[in-house]
């Protein structure tokens, strides 16, 4: 055994011997006592995801988003990818799905930091 | 109440039932009301106040334990967090003060109190990996796991906070 062993072994032992049961003295009443009432409403980032993708589709529906798209494929073909432009439309999809993500990402990170 | 920890959860997660949830506390209030005194240097009061944010959290979260590891295990990554928190909370003149807890039935005290104050040496990431290393017997990998960390990370902190440990104890022979 080297060293290091050894010294594993001291701290082992060491935790060991401070090791006791804490007695809960009204601790779990205390707890019970602040914990918040009602239902606790997390959103499911699924739920989200869909709300957000079907808001962009009637977004887009809705505002002939579907004729901007024909008419940069008809651009391609006529002027080549150089002459795309995106109209007002495109900007509000882009828009939800941007703020969308930003959402999900937000839920995403609460959750890994519980 | 003998149910097993997944009934207990299934039923606050279902009915929201508090009492279900007490039980969860009364039956880990131990280990993590433990774990937080050794990462607060002993101090009992701050200990209990940290353990008790650490079950409201895993109230506020439950939603999101995966059985897939122990109650008691997602409890500690939670107490880390807790503890992280409030360390980053603290100003920088600031530092946590020392045991109030050493006084009545415990084992042994003078190792306690020795103990804490060899911890008192590490910072706040090395000291929580070695004590889920030498007192709750976790692996490195199951400690890089828990805290989501790097395993290289987990094995630095742990070295590191050796080699702190053992000159502390090496100049206190002395």
């Amino acid at each position: 055994m080297n060293n290091a062993d050894e010294f594993d072994d001291f701290l082992k032992n060491s935790f060991k011997k401070i090791n006791y049961n804490i007695a809960d003295e009204g601790f779990t009443e205390k707890v019970v006592s602040n914990l918040p009432s009602g239902r606790i409403f997390t959103i499911n980032r699924n739920f989200i995801l869909c709300l957000s993708g079907t808001l962009a589709v009637l977004i887009f529906v809705i505002s002939s988003g579907y004729k901007a798209i024909f008419a940069s494929v008809a651009d391609i073909f006529a002027n080549g990818f150089h002459a795309i432009t995106l109209s007002l439309n495109s900007f509000f999809v882009i828009a939800v799905f941007i703020g969308v993500f930003f959402i999900i990402s937000r839920i995403e990170h609460n959750e890994n930091t519980i | 109440m003998n149910f097993s920890d997944q009934r207990l959860i299934t039923l606050v997660l279902i009915n929201n039932d508090h009492k279900a949830y007490g039980e969860l506390v009364f039956r880990y209030q131990s280990d993590v009301r433990g774990l937080l005194i050794k990462l607060t240097n002993g101090n009992k009061a701050l200990a209990d106040d940290l353990a008790q944010d650490v079950f409201i959290r895993a109230y506020k979260y439950l939603k999101t334990f995966k059985a897939t590891a122990g109650f008691s295990t997602w409890l500690y990554r939670i107490s880390y967090n807790v503890f992280i928190d409030y360390t980053r909370s603290l100003k920088k003149t600031d530092s946590i003060e020392g045991y109030d807890c050493i006084s009545d039935d415990r084992k042994d005290v003078g190792s306690e109190i020795d103990m804490q104050n060899a911890l008192k040496i590490l910072n706040a990431n090395e000291k929580i990996v070695i004590v889920l290393h030498y007192d709750k017997g976790y692996s490195h990998n199951e400690i890089a796991k828990m805290m989501d960390m790097p395993l290289g990370t987990v094995k630095t902190n742990i070295l590191r906070a050796k080699e702190k440990l053992k000159k502390y104890y090496d100049d206190e022979q002395r």
